[in-house]
């Protein structure tokens, strides 16, 4: 199923918008064009989300064996299984004979994928063990060959499932890399993991994927103006925010081609019950900002978001919660997002504690979540303005350059942070973003989100 | 009461409750929810027919409300920095097909109502718009000779919701 390196030619206008887009870390701007440009969006289809590793669904989801979801690799209808020997697979959802897809529900459990069309039958590992009248018209037809296809990579972090189209991308564990020490502290704090509850919410929202990436690397200067209703209301109280003076705000703005953003006090401002931490996973460094963040929020590249954070769905009755959100951007169309949304709790949590970090998160963070149903109705005039001919025809730009150089006092604390990546002292900075959109260069232009391999070949240049 | 007079009843209620919400008296509208109100959204899954497990989700919800959630959120509409409703949504509820019983064992002398809910919405500079549709199980109760909302389910036609947010109720 490798797609192999894809070399057709791409048209001038497109690759000079690329290449201006590679010089993001100097510039701090990006033609607002990668917005909302059809051209493009089919491009990535194939160069970002051939060629990464992209999320496809949370082990948990699928407990028991033959438990299956539907999920999808940008516009590639995919089978996430548990199989009869409890391994798990992401197997690419077409039958092997005419092709239409096995999978015609979103979940269930099955020990077989039928095909509806002519019925030809596999196992839930993707065997072929079933070609009605085989023997009077197939006979020579070798079942072996055409077990259900596979992405040539799967493998999993933390419970994270994921599949990668090439199998000329670094392994996970490379891909990852050492980004996988903030990852840690989002989700691998818990005695016992953590767990999804229910099943993912899905809505449809008129954007680029890539607007949501962005914002979830670390966008905290939008807090305090977009998300200004919550802080009125203690939903996220202000002395929590990057407005208060006493806490320490850190932006990874690269580790291995991902970033993220969190920030944390000396002392827990609550969220979780104190006996679901383990520090099996984490350092001492780690472990403390676990316990004491109010958020942490990054980008997995391409399109899987996560944010562990501190919110108040009812501020006069409740307390501040910790919930886990997760996130992907299924691209749809260069307008067009399809996001995914699943609520993570610790496990060895009790159920009360567990409905209360769920409906805090749902409350707060999902479709009707009174956090974050203000970036969808921001986020889609991003997206109006990007496709328009005054943004082609002035090659209009988009500014991520606050803090950046001259810009502000942020500094560059790497040398002396204990965790690895490029660390700026500041939560209002671009930083975060302008490595998403750096890694986008690159997968673009066919190299490594980490720069490992930048030997400035580009493809189709 | 026939059963007849029972419906006019609950669907006289449901109008009144639709003008509210459409008429963005959000605070009158929650004058009408009972302090253990139980306001539930939840999530629809694609599944197979003859399955075992139903359709809607015992876990997942999109809604999953009491008085004080929805009290925060009422709250926060009257908030100038609430863009998710400024400028409002343009929303026009057409509650139709319903169904009213006494509920049985009944100690708060409670009422059982279906409807369906056609949701128009359309919101900002254009000319698109969304269509929310769904069956709604409702509890009313008599409070002093009127009714009031105790519980709300709403079963929602999408499993994959076409619409940015939800920014308003059901």
């Amino acid at each position: 199923m490798a797609t192999g390196t894809i070399q057709e030619d791409v048209p001038d206008r497109v690759q000079s918008i690329i290449d201006d887009v590679g010089k993001v870390s100097e510039t701090g701007e990006i033609p607002t064009r990668i917005h909302n440009d059809s051209e493009i969006f089919e491009l990535e289809r194939d160069r970002v989300f051939g060629e990464s590793w992209v999320f496809i669904g949370h082990e948990s989801e699928i407990p028991e064996a033959g438990d299956y979801a539907k999920r999808y690799i940008a516009d590639n209808p995919v089978i996430f299984v548990r199989d009869e020997n409890d391994e798990i697979r992401v197997l690419f959802d077409a039958c092997r004979h005419r092709g239409t897809t096995v999978v015609r529900a979103e979940q269930g459990n099955t020990t077989h994928f039928r095909c509806p069309y002519h019925n030809w039958t596999y196992k839930n590992t993707g065997e072929l063990v079933g070609v009605p009248h085989k023997e009077q018209c197939y006979q020579e037809l070798d079942t072996c060959e055409y077990a259900l296809q596979s992405p040539p990579q799967v493998d999993t972090y933390a419970g994270l499932v994921f599949a990668c189209l090439s199998e000329d991308t670094p392994p996970l564990e490379e891909y990852l890399g050492d980004f996988r020490w903030y990852l840690d502290i989002a989700m691998n704090f818990a005695e016992g993991g953590l767990e999804v509850v229910g099943e993912p919410i899905r809505w449809e929202a008129d954007t680029s994927w890539k607007i949501a990436a962005d914002n979830f690397t670390g966008d905290a200067y939008h807090v305090p103006a977009a998300h200004k209703s919550t802080m009125d209301l203690d939903i996220f109280p202000s002395d929590l925010t990057a407005l208060a003076g006493n806490r320490t705000s850190l932006d990874v703005i690269d580790c291995g081609g991902h970033s993220c953003s969190f920030s944390y006090f000396e002392e827990s401002p609550g969220g979780y019950p104190e006996e679901i931490y383990s520090d099996d996973h984490l350092s001492e460094l780690q472990y403390k900002i676990a316990k004491n963040h109010v958020s942490i929020v990054g980008t997995v590249f391409p399109n899987l978001s996560f944010n562990n954070t501190l919110k108040n769905a009812d501020p006069d009755n409740r307390e501040l919660t910790k919930f886990l959100t997760i996130r992907k951007w299924q691209p749809v169309a260069p307008d067009k997002t399809q996001i995914w949304n699943w609520i993570l709790v610790p496990k060895n949590a009790s159920e009360e504690f567990k409905e209360q970090a769920y409906d805090t998160g749902i409350t707060t963070f999902s479709v009707s979540g009174n956090f974050e149903v203000d970036d969808f109705a921001v986020w889609d005039g991003i997206t109006e303005a990007a496709g328009s001919s005054f943004t082609r025809r002035s090659n209009r730009q988009s500014n991520y350059q606050m803090n950046m150089d001259e810009m502000g006092d942020a500094e560059d604390i790497s040398d002396e942070w204990d965790g690895p990546g490029t660390v700026i002292n500041s939560a209002f900075e671009d930083g975060t973003m302008r490595t998403f959109y750096q890694s986008w260069y690159r997968t673009m232009t066919g190299q490594r989100i980490d720069g490992s391999d930048d030997n400035s070949e580009h493809r189709g240049a | 009461m026939t059963n007849h007079e029972l419906r006019l009843d609950c669907e006289e209620f449901l109008h009144h409750e639709a003008e509210l919400l459409d008429d963005k008296r959000l605070h009158d509208w929650f004058e009408l929810l009972t302090e253990d109100i139980e306001y539930l959204v939840p999530r629809r899954v694609t599944r197979e027919r003859g399955s075992e497990r139903s359709e809607f989700s015992g876990k997942g919800f999109l809604y999953r409300d009491d008085h004080g959630t929805l009290s925060t959120r009422v709250e926060r509409f009257d908030n100038d920095y609430a863009w998710a409703e400024n400028p409002p949504s343009r929303t026009r509820r057409f509650v139709s097909n319903v169904r009213a019983s006494e509920l049985s064992n009944n100690e708060a002398d409670d009422v059982a109502v279906k409807s369906n809910l056609l949701l128009y919405r359309s919101q900002g500079d254009t000319a698109d718009h969304d269509l929310i549709v769904g069956e709604r199980e409702d509890r009313l109760r008599r409070v002093d000779g009127e009714f009031k909302l105790a519980k709300r389910t709403v079963y929602l036609d999408q499993t994959v919701l076409a619409t940015r947010n939800l920014s308003f109720f059901l």
